[in-house]
């Protein structure tokens, strides 16, 4: 009897907890490790590295239907569409593109090569239990490839609470939206799940006449089933998905009138199927100090047809990715962690870019395979200093040795002052025909010129963060400064000429000085606000050798939050206002009209969402609006009334498509707690 | 149509304003638990603020992980520390009531 209720207590601990305190982070995120520096909202955690937190309760203050919606309350990432036509989500940290972030989900890399395009839209907002976002060179322990920063998912886990969850959206484009994931305890050790998404946009809609659907159509379905052991010293997780998406774009029947002169309309398809699987094990041979030996296995299978107009581009890529690692802790002061990894990625290329569709399908192979080891050291002095350095060595069969450096240190001055600072090396394999099909969706013509090397930078990073509490009540300030640069990039250059995208491997002066500073206060308990502003410098030379702005990037950015939430959280409003400083559009041409083609430079515009949520036991409903302030970018396409001419363009985007926009939508929750 | 919903979605917030209002009357009472299992972090403390909110007549949660305490505020008319009790039993918490007068005046 006893026994059974100090089980109980042990598992119910455990689980409850969520990720148990003494499981290797390996494996599970150690989520007990947080320290709030700021109040609610975006909490920053005790670690080396400068890394944000974003729970799923956060993720419930927005629409946030998925990954690439969740980062609208977070100032230190943008999320633009690249395109009018594929509404390909892209991210940008510190100023720069979204393929220098690392992208991981539950700590393996994902979305590399042709998923990274789409893969913001491939994780659906209900699946996700936390986000973190890394500033800087990351850890060296999951490879090479972050050099902005480092983003992690970390999915709804087996071994939580035993819980069903279901949740509905539908918004005024008509786009309807149906989650549903569950979970079951089987046994003492063993748990599975399931967690399952359902997305429709039902019409297309064309606000503003040019005869172009606004945003895609995309259909959606997802699945992933998993399971975990949780054993006294073996722990092992696996997970298996399945996505298949359709995404419909360009000109609709229903809106293009007689535009078209007799030709054919413009369209875009891009069908994909994608299937992804992982397990992790870990045999924990040294409970009391961490010591644990992890070997971790994924593999994924992106299938991706996609024609624009008459263009095709269709993708086929294959990824393995193994590492083993080895940590241990001394004294709760210094940890070891080491490891080896393996990664293999296969690409098969079947393409024809003419934009009259003559010639033949080219065909393109590439085989990476690259083999590395690291070692890690970090050190944490009575969570007063906690500093970590790593080295790694990795071979590329392409392009050779890469020699990784990375070093994070954080000073926690006092409980409410700390300062950090970070430097590291980070490379890249370029795949342009992967990272940048999204060009496709113009008449420019695609010239890959040379032979590409791998793309290589440094980043240094530095901030403080401090508390002070005027009148009792809490105000949190942070500042930041982060500096990158490259010697070797892969630019897509669109100034050059204004009908073709050169895409070529740079090694001239490319840079980019990111500097952020945040407010946040606790107004009341029920209460925050929080405003952010953003300077980024991003220049390079893409005109002869003079250093210029990079085109459809913004240099300023702020943004507000307002948050209320009285009576305890039952009810939830949310406010935000995004301020975008303008910027520079690709070189324009003059016109048979004499005009130019587009303005040389884009103005500032304001973006407001907001939401109210009621909350109940097991019921949650909310309605909320995007967009509010209904900006439109004016003109996103290019020549859209002759998409089959030589001046048609829908890749410079720097703004929203859609105006204003009102989405409801209920979450419905059972959980049977242990 | 749009205006139409931006309006609703304004008239919700008085309705927040009110329902924010409520709950501070003369019957409230404040109790102060310590639970076991421990609460070992925020995870904890936000699974049980965010279950005993929805029990009847409750009004304000605060938690404690240095001093392990649960303070809940609620309307006596409505419902008492051993309904309390038995919602903490209902997330898998047993709840012990600390009856010290140094615990509450802390809490507050």
């Amino acid at each position: 009897m006893k026994l059974r209720r100090w089980l109980t207590a042990v598992s119910a601990a455990f689980v409850s907890c969520s990720y148990g305190q003494d499981i290797p982070d390996s494996l599970f995120e150690i989520i007990d490790e947080v320290v709030v520096t700021t109040p609610k909202g975006i909490r920053k955690l005790n670690r080396a590295t400068n890394t944000d937190l974003i729970t799923a309760s956060e993720l419930t203050r927005a629409a946030c239907c998925n990954l690439g919606e969740s980062f609208t309350t977070n100032p230190s990432v943008d999320v633009n569409y690249s395109d009018a036509a594929t509404g390909a989500r892209q991210i940008r940290l510190l100023g720069l593109s979204g393929s220098y972030v690392q992208m991981m989900t539950e700590t393996i890399p994902n979305f590399r090569g042709a998923s990274a395009l789409y893969g913001l839209g491939y994780i659906p907002g209900s699946w996700m239990q936390s986000i973190q976002v890394s500033k800087g060179a990351s850890s060296v322990k999951n490879g090479y490839e972050s050099i902005t920063g480092q983003i992690n998912v970390e999915m709804k886990k087996p071994q939580l609470d035993p819980s069903l969850s279901i949740n509905g959206y539908y918004d005024m484009m008509n786009k309807a939206e149906f989650n549903a994931d569950g979970n079951v305890h089987l046994g003492r050790n063993w748990s599975a799940g399931v967690l399952t998404h359902f997305e429709n946009g039902f019409t297309g809609h064309d606000s503003n006449d040019d005869g172009f659907m606004d945003m895609p159509r995309i259909r959606q379905i997802s699945a992933m089933p998993r399971v975990a052991y949780l054993g006294t010293n073996y722990v092992f997780q696996a997970a298996a998905k399945f996505l298949d998406e359709r995404r419909r774009g360009g000109q609709d029947k229903h809106h293009v009138h007689d535009m078209t002169n007799g030709k054919p309309l413009y369209k875009i398809n891009i069908d994909t199927r994608r299937w992804e699987g992982f397990a992790k094990n870990a045999y924990i041979f040294d409970r009391e100090n961490e010591g644990n030996i992890a070997l971790i296995v994924s593999g994924s299978l992106h299938d991706q047809d996609a024609s624009y107009g008459l263009r095709l581009c269709d993708i086929k890529e294959s990824e393995l990715y193994s590492s083993l690692m080895f940590e241990r802790k001394w004294n709760e002061k210094h940890q070891l962690s080491t490891g080896l990894s393996l990664v293999h990625d296969h690409y098969n290329f079947n393409y024809r870019l003419s934009t009259d569709g003559s010639g033949n399908m080219s065909h393109k192979r590439s085989n990476e395979t690259v083999a590395g080891g690291y070692a890690q050291y970090s050190l944490n002095a009575d969570e007063k200093v906690v500093a970590m350095a790593g080295v790694r060595l990795d071979h590329s069969s392409l392009y050779g040795f890469m020699f990784t450096p990375r070093m994070h240190l954080r000073y926690n001055v006092s409980q409410d002052i700390s300062l950090n600072a970070s430097a590291g090396r980070g490379y890249r394999s370029p795949h342009p025909l992967a990272e940048y099909s999204y060009m496709l969706a113009s008449s420019r013509r695609i010239e890959i010129e040379g032979s590409l090397s791998r793309e290589a930078a440094w980043n240094y990073g530095s901030g403080i963060t401090w508390a002070v509490y005027p009148g009792g009540k809490k105000l949190s300030l942070s500042g930041e400064y982060y500096y990158t640069d490259f010697s070797n990039q892969l630019m897509l250059n669109l100034d050059r000429d204004p009908h073709a995208a050169y895409i070529y491997s740079y090694g001239g002066r490319a840079y980019s000085h990111a500097f952020q500073t945040e407010v946040s206060l606790e107004a009341t308990d029920d209460i925050i606000l929080t405003a952010a502003w953003r300077l980024t410098d991003v220049k390079a030379c893409y005109v002869g050798n003079k250093l210029i702005q990079k085109p459809l990037t913004s240099r300023n950015k702020g943004l507000f939050t307002f948050g209320w939430s009285p009576n305890m959280g039952l009810w939830q409003t949310d406010i935000t206002l995004a301020v975008n400083g303008g910027g520079r559009m690709p070189s324009p041409y003059v016109t048979s009209g004499g005009v130019l083609s587009w303005p040389e430079r884009y103005k500032p515009y304001v973006q407001l969402n907001a939401q109210v949520t009621r909350n109940f036991r097991h019921w949650s409903l909310y309605i909320g609006g995007e967009n509010l302030t209904n900006f439109r970018q004016r003109n996103p396409i290019v020549d859209a009334a002759d998409p089959w001419g030589e001046n048609f363009d829908a890749t410079m985007i720097y703004g929203p498509l859609q105006g204003a926009m009102v989405y409801v939508g209920f979450r419905y929750n059972i959980t049977k707690f242990l | 149509m749009k205006k139409l919903i931006f309006i609703m979605l304004l008239a919700m917030l008085p309705m927040m304003a009110v329902s924010a209002t409520n709950g501070k009357d003369d019957n409230s009472k404040t109790v102060v638990f310590t639970v076991s299992p421990k609460m070992s972090c925020k995870n904890c403390e936000n699974k049980i603020k965010n279950n005993i909110r929805y029990e009847k007549g409750v009004s304000r949660i605060a938690t404690d992980l240095k001093q392990q305490t649960v303070t809940i505020t609620y309307d006596s008319e409505k419902t008492n520390s051993e309904n309390l009790s038995k919602a903490f039993r209902k997330i898998g918490y047993t709840a012990k009531e600390c009856k010290t007068d140094a615990a509450t005046e802390k809490a507050k």
